[in-house]
């Protein structure tokens, strides 16, 4: 076929980025960027195995204007390799099978194909053999191609690429004669590890850490072509230049390949538990029949009119599976005992609330349900439950079992390289000593991505003169960001109605029982997939065993609903900022405003978890409200119904919702407007896409008889929370939590204490500060005794009113819960019928303790195990 | 056996064995022994043994903190617990430091991060010199310099082992 521009007859179709993890060494972004200045029509893709970033590249290639071409490199256990390029919906969705196939045979990480599985899933895909690989000689070659020729007919295309090597045109002649012979089309490729040819030497560094060495050892193993960048159309046209059928192919590939990710439709699991009913008609039987139980003194009319608007929207955007999802997985959580809770924009909604996937009434609280769910915005909602953390492994096992596994996975975190290990890493391949490269990363903070600077390598005396030291932080630089490789989203899992292995591979994780699809969370929203946010929450955790704990020793039955509500002595507490390991409000910042905040009743708490931003109040920090709150400005509302929008909060709009009720009430916008002009101000730095609102808030407020210099501070007011704005539905939720762990702290600090040891690590203290803290409560804590210790922290009747805290096995660093837990139960079976531990050391109670005191007393005893009990839990931990 | 004037004693029954008097584990080594094993210590806190040397240095222990006058000039030391570099307070970092009588708050600028780096960010016990910032009943104490003290933590139960804090590093 021939273009418009003679010059440009190639598109490259063999490119490796770096989501083929230390091989690539460019980011797709780069590639594409490179591809249009260049002039190349189009881009395939083809990393090693994998379309981890396929999704990425598919959004990058929408907005660069360049076409990509969806493909993958099929390396396979007998040395053969292969492109692959789907050529239409269905032969993508056997591309994906093949690989989740692949990578379900090899493990986390790897992929173990066969030509056996590729012919089996190689229809419609068009199939390049890649010649070069070692130990392919002639013979072979004839056969594979032979082998290619019969399984893929028409679609089997053998690569010619320059290796830069001795007797180039002699093999390149062999290799067309060959493919003649077996009746197989070539095709040139450039084999394409980098965008620019500077990056080289990244490339270099990247095959080291790939293969442990430094550069000095590398030796072959460094690519030994330097020309493994992207060319101009016409440089290719020119290598090739015997050969331009072979150059022209690239653009019958790119025609013959019309495929693009907008191709694939998502389609959401049914959920049809009756199946009379639609999921819209199961749903609304659900609201109403829940909804007198959230109000049991008959659901109000106002209520009634906003289930039935929130409904109606949900109707039209067929949102109804998706509600019902969440909803069987709180039900299921709530029915086997874990504690949970929706957080963020979901608490705007009543539907959540009536079905109990939230705790916030909504309508009370004033939230607002666009903030949720916009039929401007036609993008799926976002439900965000958090979990016990230590019992959300039970929630994500249960989803699997019952949509199947081969219709749910969890999202991919794309770990990327930051500062520290990028450092470490290129100064090992540089080959700088450990104790360099360690104190460098050092320099900088753990998340840091900016990377070591030269004057920090200047601060600890190295020399910059050194050529090896200053490339090594500049390849460090360049590095960060990198992928480095995939692993689990925390809880993000993705449903379908149909098998998941067709839309995107699948690979098992790291742990056991768990898959993990091949694309992150931006990619799946990019590609309007729904998603399951399945988080954990330590403080839930903490709040469960504290409730059991209570119900234990003091008969209290409670839970999150149930515990006292505006409680004097719990806000007393918290205005005292004595609030050491309670839920949001522990951070030095927090309490360093909790005095002058001075929350009285639960909506300060809201108040206090949202605009407390991290860090102590500096003097120009001091936040508007707290000013009006403290006296020091007065509180003015200019129109009435400014004052009911902004009247909880003194005029001041502290929440999203806030800012969208501004707009609405005195702007005239429409609640799909003011949804927008709260998403432009999230992201207003990047796209600068503010001021066609500002000025249509500005009018809008002017029009309705508001001052102008008015309107423009306002203006001003809700632009400043575009970096910060809190969503009021997750303070509340969040405010609901820390009042909860609050009134634990403040009535029973020995459960709290121990419940919060029990729950680690979370939270912004270590162990220590949360003894230190019991103890100057009052409540005494016993240490590890090999005697009296069970795994998890207990609470030991002790002289006062309160419990003592006996100190876990669980606190012994580096003894593992299955060790602990022998310690205890042998304990238990050599005291039966003895009444205590003999004194001298035992080597089967594994009670190292040298026999001082032979008073050791039955676990549970009640009295402390005398001189025993002062512990010396190293010996325990070495005895085991 | 010819040759041998009498059987050696090896069927004797036990030597009679001297009593061995150990040592008893001092206080402070006990407290290392704890941080070790466990990450804290119910006896004393590290930083109580280095009480004495901290005082002719001229320290004040953190509870005193609440009786300093804002701008006074002084010098605290303590274990870090926290350390927390918020993107929303320009380029400020704030350390929590422990002594045993309480915690401090320092405030380190970025001029004086930038100079000192490595011990802000690797040092497990420092000295903060600073002055004090009130901000009605909540105090702070805004760094000039820190002195690296981990060599003398390590004087703690004399074994030269220093006791590993779990220090906590947010954004």
């Amino acid at each position: 076929m021939r273009t418009s521009v003679p010059a440009a007859p190639y598109a490259e179709l063999h490119v490796t980025s770096n989501y083929s993890f230390l091989r690539g060494a460019s980011h797709v972004e780069e590639l594409l960027l490179q591809a249009r200045a260049l002039g190349l029509p189009a881009l395939g893709l083809t990393d090693r195995n994998t379309l981890a970033g396929m999704a990425r590249a598919h959004q990058r290639a929408g907005e660069v204007g360049v076409r990509l071409v969806v493909g993958c490199r099929l390396d396979m256990a007998d040395g053969i390799s292969v492109l692959a390029y789907p050529t239409d919906r269905s032969a993508y969705a056997r591309l994906c099978r093949l690989l989740t196939l692949g990578k379900g045979r090899a493990g986390k990480g790897a992929c173990h194909l066969t030509w056996g599985d590729l012919a089996a899933h190689g229809e419609g895909l068009l199939a390049v053999l890649l010649p070069d690989e070692a130990g392919a000689g002639l013979d072979s070659r004839l056969d594979r191609l032979h082998r290619l020729r019969a399984e893929f007919r028409d679609r089997a295309y053998l690569a010619l690429t320059l290796r830069r090597r001795p007797g180039e045109a002699v093999r390149l002649r062999r290799l067309a004669d060959l493919a003649r012979a077996a009746r197989v089309p070539t095709v040139a490729t450039g084999d394409v590890l980098y965008h620019v040819p500077q990056r080289r030497i990244l490339q270099d560094v990247l095959t080291c850490i790939r293969e442990g060495c430094t550069i000095d050892e590398a030796g072959f193993r460094r690519e030994r072509s330097a020309d493994r960048h992207l060319h101009a159309p016409a440089e290719v046209a020119r290598r090739f230049a015997a050969y331009p059928d072979a150059v022209a192919r690239t653009l019958e590939i790119v025609a013959r390949c019309p495929f693009s990710l907008a191709e694939l439709r998502y389609q959401y699991p049914d959920e049809i538990d009756d199946p009379a009913l639609t999921p819209q008609q199961t749903l609304e039987h659900l609201v109403w029949e829940n909804a007198p139980a959230r109000y049991p003194d008959g659901v109000p009319e106002n209520i009634a009119a906003q289930l039935r608007h929130e409904l109606r929207l949900i109707d039209g955007l067929a949102y109804a599976p998706y509600f019902l999802t969440v909803h069987s997985i709180v039900r299921y959580a709530r029915d086997a005992g874990i504690l949970c809770q929706g957080r963020g924009s979901a608490a705007n909604s009543v539907v959540c609330y009536v079905l109990g996937i939230t705790a916030i009434d909504p309508v009370r609280a004033g939230l607002l349900f666009e903030r949720f769910v916009s039929t401007a915005r036609r993008e799926p909602p976002d439900i965000d439950v958090d979990f016990e953390h230590e019992r959300r492994e039970e929630v994500i096992q249960w989803v699997y079992d019952r949509y199947g596994r081969d219709r749910a996975a969890l999202c991919a975190t794309v770990i990327r390289y930051r500062a520290r290990g990028a450092v470490r890493d290129v100064g090992k391949a540089m080959g700088l000593p450990k104790d360099v490269t360690g104190a460098l990363a050092a320099q900088v903070w753990g998340w840091s991505e900016e990377g070591v600077a030269e004057e920090h390598a200047a601060a600890l005396g190295l020399d910059l003169g050194d050529r090896r030291l200053r490339l090594t932080l500049a390849l460090a630089r360049a590095l960060i960001g990198f992928p480095r490789h995939l692993s689990q989203h925390p809880g993000g899992f993705v449903l379908t109605r149909d098998r998941l292995d067709a839309l995107v591979p699948i690979e098992p994780a790291a742990m056991a029982d768990r898959q993990v699809i091949e694309w992150d969370k931006d990619d799946i929203d990019a590609l309007h997939f729904m998603k399951v946010d399945v988080l954990g929450l330590g403080m839930l955790g903490c709040l469960r065993r504290a409730f059991e704990l209570l119900e234990a020793h003091r008969a209290l039955r409670l839970d999150l609903a149930a515990i006292p509500a505006e409680d004097e002595a719990t806000f007393a507490m918290i205005r005292r900022a004595d609030t050491l390991g309670v839920f949001q409000i522990e951070s030095q910042a927090q309490m360093a405003m909790l005095p002058r905040l001075a929350p009285r009743r639960f909506y300060d708490l809201v108040i206090e978890v949202a605009i407390v931003r991290p860090g102590p109040i500096q003097g120009d920090m001091v936040h508007p409200y707290l000013r009006r709150r403290e006296g020091r400005e007065p509180v003015a509302y200019p129109t009435p119904e400014l004052e009911r929008v902004l009247g909880k909060t003194l005029g001041v709009p502290l929440f999203q919702e806030q800012a969208m009720r501004v707009a609405i009430a005195c702007a005239g916008f429409t609640p799909a407007e003011a949804d927008a002009l709260r998403r432009s101000m999230a992201t207003f730095k990047f796209t600068g896409g503010v001021s066609h609102f500002k000025d249509k808030l500005i009018a809008g407020m002017t029009a309705r008889g508001y001052a102008r210099d008015f309107a423009e501070r306002t203006f001003g007011q809700i632009e400043g929370f575009g970096s910060y704005g809190f969503p009021e539905s997750h303070a509340a939720s969040f405010a609901l939590l820390a009042y909860a762990s609050s009134w634990v702290k403040c009535h029973h600090p020995d459960v709290f204490c121990c419940a919060l040891l029990n729950a680690q690590p979370m939270g912004f203290y270590a162990p220590a500060q949360i003894v230190r803290d019991a103890r100057e409560h009052g409540v005494e804590v016993r240490p590890v005794s090999v005697n009296q210790s069970r795994w998890d922290c207990t609470l030991e009747e002790a002289a006062g009113k309160r419990y003592a805290v006996r100190l876990g096995l669980r606190m012994v660093k580096g003894l593992a819960n299955a060790h602990g837990a022998a310690i205890a139960a042998r304990r238990g079976s050599l005291c039966v019928g003895h009444g205590s531990i003999p004194a001298c050391p035992s080597a089967r109670a594994g009670a190292g303790a040298p026999g001082r005191g032979g008073c050791a007393r039955l676990p549970g005893s009640g009295a402390p195990a005398g001189a025993l009990g002062s512990a010396r839990p190293r010996q325990a931990a070495a005895a085991v | 056996m010819r040759g041998l004037a009498k059987p050696l004693p090896l069927f004797d029954g036990p030597p009679a064995e001297p009593p061995v008097a150990l040592a008893p584990m001092t206080e402070d080594g006990a407290v290392v022994e704890d941080y070790h094993s466990t990450g804290l210590s119910l006896r004393r806190h590290p930083v109580a043994f280095l009480r004495a040397d901290l005082q002719t240095r001229g320290m004040t222990t953190c509870a005193a903190l609440a009786r300093a006058r804002d701008g006074r000039p002084l010098c605290v030391a303590g274990l870090v617990l926290v350390r927390q570099r918020p993107g929303s307070a320009k380029g400020v970092t704030f350390l929590t430091i422990e002594d045993e009588t309480g915690t401090a708050n320092l405030i380190v600028w970025p001029s004086v991060f930038e100079r000192q780096r490595r011990v802000v960010l690797t040092v497990g016990m420092i000295a903060c010199h600073g002055s004090v910032q009130r901000e009605g009943s909540v105090i702070h104490v805004v760094t000039h310099w820190l002195e690296d003290l981990s060599a003398l933590l390590r004087q703690v139960g004399q074994d030269g082992r220093e006791i590993e804090v779990p220090t906590r590093d947010f954004r």
